[in-house]
């Protein structure tokens, strides 16, 4: 016996449970007042439940499911394993990292970060940020810009005496997290370099020691430059050049005239670090 | 949250029938499933939610790609004959009435078994595994509509091939 026309979606939808629930309660009013619909209905029902009666219909081996279950777990073991390897491997990488950042990339010492500015600073890969010999307007320029006050002298000369050194201009660069000053010099076309910083990293070390009263100087060479370093103050100094001379006789290159010569007498030899 | 590997042991028996379904054989369903263990194992894009309802269909759905991809390779007439060697096995003996209830479901798997490839799928993933038409649909990447006629076909043909059973069956010749 067939459903009538257009309800045989409906009848398999209706044993499907795919209906709604308004589609559920006006078919079940269909299926009161039509003998065919329900005829069919119940045929498709009885062969539904024959079916589900026999579930689970096929018989399924243990040895199946044991064999996915050792699937299962050799595939678990794998990534426990590699998950393992990967927080061993991220545990060493973190350790490798954080030595780089203790030991490896931590700023050179302050000489010799002076001697790699000014080597950058020669080549032309650092810009100054004033150019002026006026001692007055550098000063003026990186007072705002530095942590420390700064006023650069203007050593006197006698008559008839030209100065050996000219002030070419300054720039600001950063050491140790802070700002430290750049200041450039030229002496007969050689550029002498003074970098100047409050962080208490930038303290000289090593080199060659020579004490003038209360300063401590020290001497290093390194890649052909003459690195000068000295605390003064809370702020310490690296003057840096190519110019000749080895412990105070590279100080009297600057600071050889009569006018200046007090500022390097008595620069005598200290213990050597 | 279950774990990946819980879930995918609690969808082994629909997945061991829904193979069944697909190849017509003990053997080589147990083959389609170890595949499909595997396949799901290894895979990148696993359900985003590792529930018995996300797997499951998920898991259908790779399982029906290896069996088309075997069926495409031509395999198909090897596995069909170690197909007609399973049914050629004899019944292992048990107690009366389970006897009669397991003649019963063989008789019942037999006429599953003998639908179209094509109706037995859809037939076996509603009857059986009690897929919605809509998850049905995702499986078999058809319409909805196809689903509704291959059900509709596996039901008259299984109609016709029940008739002789029981009480209800009565009802399914009338």
């Amino acid at each position: 016996m067939s459903a009538c026309f257009g309800n045989q979606e409906s009848i398999h939808r209706y044993v499907d449970a795919e209906m709604t629930p308004q589609e559920t309660i006006e078919f079940e009013k269909h299926l009161i007042e039509c003998p065919q619909c329900r005829a069919q209905y119940q045929g498709l029902r009885a062969v539904s439940d024959l079916v589900r009666g026999a579930r689970p219909l096929y018989d399924v081996p243990d040895a199946s499911f044991q064999a996915a279950r050792r699937l299962v777990e050799r595939a678990e073991t794998e990534r426990r394993r590699l998950a393992l390897r990967a927080a061993g491997l991220a545990a060493v990488a973190a350790c490798v990292f954080v030595c780089l950042v203790v030991w490896g990339w931590r700023e050179p010492a302050f000489p010799i970060f002076a001697g790699q500015a000014h080597r950058k600073f020669v080549e032309g890969g650092t810009e100054l940020g004033i150019r002026s010999s006026d001692p007055q307007a550098v000063s003026e320029w990186l007072r705002p810009r530095i942590e420390f006050p700064l006023r650069l002298p203007d050593y006197p000369v006698n008559g008839g005496e030209l100065k050996r050194y000219r002030l070419a201009g300054a720039g600001v660069m950063p050491y140790a997290g802070r700002r430290s000053a750049f200041i450039a010099y030229d002496m007969g076309g050689k550029p002498i370099t003074l970098l100047m910083s409050a962080a208490p990293r930038a303290a000289p070390s090593g080199g060659d020691v020579y004490r003038s009263g209360k300063l401590v100087f020290r001497f290093v060479e390194r890649d052909g430059l003459h690195i000068i370093s000295w605390t003064d103050r809370g702020i310490h100094y690296a003057l840096v050049s190519e110019l000749g001379g080895r412990g105070a006789d590279s100080c009297a290159v600057c600071h050889g005239q009569a006018a200046e010569r007090h500022l390097i007498e008595g620069l005598t030899p200290g213990r050597h670090n | 949250m279950q774990r990946f590997g819980e879930v995918l042991l609690m969808c082994h028996g629909a997945l061991y029938r829904y193979a069944r379904a697909l190849s017509g054989d003990p053997g080589v369903a147990e083959e389609l499933v170890q595949e499909t263990y595997r396949r799901a194992l290894a895979a990148r894009n696993k359900p985003a939610v590792l529930s018995l309802e996300q797997v499951r269909p998920w898991l259908f759905t790779i399982q029906r790609n290896i069996w088309q991809n075997l069926v495409r390779d031509s395999r198909r007439e090897a596995e069909q004959e170690l197909e007609e060697e399973a049914h050629a096995a004899p019944e292992a003996l048990s107690p009366e009435h389970l006897l009669q209830q397991k003649f019963l479901r063989s008789e019942i798997a037999q006429a599953v078994d003998s639908l179209p490839d094509a109706y037995r799928e859809a037939f076996v993933l509603r009857e059986v595994e009690e897929l919605s038409y809509a998850e049905i649909a995702a499986v078999i990447q058809s319409p909805l509509g196809t689903v509704m006629s291959r059900l509709a076909r596996a039901r008259q043909i299984l109609r016709r091939s029940l008739a002789a059973y029981g009480p209800e069956h009565r009802r399914v010749s009338r």
